[in-house]
């Protein structure tokens, strides 16, 4: 009877064991996270904000899309800005617009194929009298954001309307300083491919956004 | 107590020991050749095209965050490929379409696992990302106001380094298992080229039997292993 405790417990121990080392390989990928633990790039951001609660209201600019993308974008856009009703409720600073006037625009959305796997991306610039060479990640605070949709990639794997605004709302969440967020589904910064959930912030990303801008 | 303390012991570091040996068994069913040569040339051409700037180029790095439809299930990403192939990087080149940077590698087939693709074929694969020189991007974003900050000369000799964060890049004589698709009829690659399923869908050859898949979704990079049968089995 002492002799099979002692074998039960010692299978147990080597259970555990392995237990804790396929734990820690099935974590998916995630994003850059500051020293707070919010999943930003080193809190780096946007220059000037992202509308200072409508004091200093920011533009985005569209070309290339289709009314009912156009839609979809002014959909995610204004979810980001506008979280109740229907949304988590946490207010942010966020006050972005449509704008037709293309030099006030800190945001762009181009229509781009880019390839069959990326859905959306999102490039980041600087304004500067010299161009500041940004290497690797993002490692400075930058002026406007460049997001470019891939339209045709997300047709041909059949996205739902929904997900099609959740990936253009996922490009403007890292066009205002969110990293991925991969092992949290219902974040809007997971990624498409691990199974994204979300198709608008939710209170958490908005936490992240009032981390970084206040 | 003591006897339970030391068969726990024994039976952990056995288990380490199994989990940490090397297969190092010949595998007689790796067919590939590292020194067959071309046979079908497949490769497709480019309307521009452009080598690494030189030295005297000003080169600003852009890095890009993405959303990706597939991520690293590598048996996910082989189920959906059309080819899966052994390659060797013939060539290097980037190209533009839309104001978008692109990088062509020529590769040699050295060996199939799946698809219609043979040895010897030589095929060119696309990815996102690479040299594009700013007027190409100017020209395809029109959006030339934002680097009023440049002369035109600047312009002219600026290049943008396209990058997706934390993505390795193909380099010439990489030896590589490729997860490939045609690409789509609506995109505006050329016609018979090949597309990278997914950056992760790329393994890079150790020796002739362990392949590693490096997945940079950045800051960590996670790399798995996986042995020449892993490969053939997933193809099955």
């Amino acid at each position: 009877m002492r002799k099979s405790k002692n074998i039960i417990t010692a299978f147990v121990c080597l259970l555990l064991c392995f237990l804790t080392t396929v734990q820690v390989s099935a974590a998916n990928p995630d994003g850059h996270v500051c020293s707070h633990g919010y999943h930003t790039f080193s809190d780096h951001k946007m220059s000037y904000g992202v509308g200072n609660y409508g004091n200093n209201r920011r533009y985005y600019w569209a070309t290339g899309f289709s009314s009912t993308y156009n839609s979809y974008i002014s959909n995610a856009v204004s979810e980001w800005v506008n979280t109740s009703p229907g949304g988590p409720n946490v207010t942010t600073s966020i006050s972005i617009r449509k704008t037709d006037t293309r030099s006030s625009a800190m945001f762009e959305f181009h229509n781009k194929y880019l390839g069959v796997n990326t859905l959306g991306r999102t490039h980041f610039y600087l304004y500067s009298n010299e161009i500041a060479l940004t290497s690797g990640t993002l490692t400075k605070d930058y002026g406007w954001a460049l997001m470019e949709i891939s339209v045709t990639t997300l047709t041909n794997h059949s996205i739902s309307a929904s997900q099609c605004k959740g990936t253009i709302a996922h490009e403007l969440g890292h066009a205002m300083g969110l990293s991925h967020q991969n092992n949290r589904k219902a974040s809007i910064m997971c990624q498409t491919g691990y199974s994204r959930t979300a198709t608008r912030a939710d209170a958490r990303d908005c936490k992240t956004i009032n981390h970084i801008y206040g | 107590m003591k006897k339970a303390f030391l068969l726990s012991l024994v039976l952990i570091m056995t288990c380490f020991t199994v989990t940490s040996c090397k297969d190092t068994s010949n595998n007689t069913n790796n067919t590939s050749n590292a020194n067959v040569g071309m046979i079908r040339d497949l490769s497709v051409n480019l309307e521009r095209s452009y080598s690494v700037p030189s030295s005297d180029s000003k080169v600003l790095e852009v890095v890009s965050e993405t959303d990706e439809f597939y991520q690293d299930d590598l048996k996910k990403l082989i189920s959906v490929s059309d080819d899966v192939i052994r390659v060797t990087v013939q060539n290097v080149t980037f190209t533009s379409y839309e104001g978008v940077a692109w990088t062509k590698s020529d590769v040699l087939i050295t060996d199939t696992f799946k698809g219609d693709l043979k040895i010897g074929d030589v095929i060119s694969v696309f990815n996102l990302g690479g040299y594009i020189p700013l007027s190409d991007h100017i020209e395809g974003h029109d959006d030339a106001f934002r680097f009023n900050d440049l002369s035109a000369e600047e312009i002219e000799t600026t290049f943008l380094k396209e990058t997706i964060d934390g993505e390795k890049t193909i380099e010439k004589s990489d030896d590589l298992i490729l997860c490939v698709v045609r690409t789509p009829e609506d995109s505006p690659l050329p016609n018979g080229a090949y597309e990278r399923v997914s950056y992760s869908g790329q393994l890079y050859a150790e020796d002739n039997e362990e392949f590693i898949q490096i997945i940079t979704d950045s800051p960590g990079v996670t790399e798995k292993t996986y042995s020449y049968d892993d490969i053939k089995e997933m193809t099955k």
